[in-house]
């Protein structure tokens, strides 16, 4: 068993309610952890950490726009007022960087998600690229994979 | 003085205890960076230490630092299974084959990290060591995790952050 490195050179596609995307210009995964550190009372050195929620902030950015969370006409309803929808699972490819062209699967199967906000889609003549981009936070677990072909 | 100017990171050494040799030798490493944070909410502020007045009853602000450790993607404990992340288990599972819980659990308490060490390198090739923790003292964690892969053209490398902070102090 040897140690070693793993690269990624690019996103394949996000795939999200079974529905495809493939014109993903970014992928941003924040893995955030609530820890606040404890401290004895006028002594430097900390003794310990206080862990809180710990949840995660994807934040997906198309090449222009697509339904990226359900198939057109049925993605998911971010603005309900009941408790939101859960995007049941998202999964993020990504070419491994060799020749083979074999990719990592990144499932994140989420018990609780919430469409946190969709950022300005800006259209402009000119621009270079019209990007849209979507926040999602989730409680859930991540299973990570590797698609050989 | 003498002026260390730092140029590279040879290798970043973690685990969870500081038996010598059971550490991952991190060698991807983009990038280190620390800091050090004051807690100042609910604390004196120190413009009378500053001044040279210490009036009685104030309270030293509390201090720690912040490590940040870039990786090219990412490391792995096992380069045959993609799955083997150093700092997190498979499938979102908390403990390892050993028994030990990774430095990240999705769903529970980190583990305190017993031994990081980073080796940098001087900008005259010296080489230059940063003690984090070398003994099992419980003051160094990880506290988060960033991923950024891009498809955006001239995308130089696909980075993956750690976060961590320290409650003892630097060596």
């Amino acid at each position: 068993m040897a140690e070693g490195r793993i690269r990624l050179k690019s996103i394949k596609a996000v795939v999200a309610n079974a529905v495809t995307t493939e014109n993903v210009l970014s992928f941003r995964e924040e893995h955030i952890h609530n820890i606040t550190p404890q401290f004895v009372p006028n002594v430097f050195q900390g003794v310990d950490v206080l862990e809180k929620a710990k949840f995660r902030r994807l934040i997906i950015t198309l090449d222009s726009e697509d339904s990226l969370f359900g198939a057109p006409g049925a993605e998911v309803n971010y603005f309900v007022a009941a408790i939101n929808i859960v995007i049941g699972t998202i999964v993020a490819q990504f070419y491994i960087a060799d020749n083979t062209g074999d990719y990592e699967t990144w499932t994140y199967i989420a018990d609780k998600s919430w469409v946190e906000k969709k950022e300005f889609g800006r259209i402009e003549d000119g621009a270079r690229r019209n990007t849209f981009e979507y926040s999602v936070i989730m409680y859930g677990t991540k299973v990570i994979a590797k698609v050989e072909v | 003085m003498t002026e260390l100017v730092f140029d590279k990171v040879n290798n970043v050494k973690i685990d969870y205890t500081a038996v010598a040799g059971q550490f991952v030798t991190i060698t991807n490493v983009l990038a280190f960076a620390y800091r050090i944070v004051t807690v100042e909410e609910g604390m004196v502020w120190p413009i009378a230490v500053i001044n040279d007045y210490n009036p009685s009853g104030v309270h030293h602000s509390h201090k720690y630092y912040e490590m940040l450790m870039v990786l090219d993607t990412d490391w792995l404990k096992d380069t045959a299974d993609p799955t083997s992340r150093w700092a997190y288990g498979p499938n979102g599972q908390p403990v390892n084959a050993a028994g030990t819980k990774f430095a990240i659990d999705e769903d529970g308490a980190n583990t305190a990290i017993e031994y990081f060490v980073v080796s940098i390198r001087e900008h005259d090739n010296t080489a230059t060591t940063l003690t984090f923790a070398n003994v099992d003292t419980d003051v160094v964690w990880c506290v988060g995790e960033e991923t950024d892969i891009s498809n955006e053209d001239g995308t130089p490398h696909q980075t993956v952050t750690y976060r961590f902070i320290c409650l003892g102090e630097m060596q």
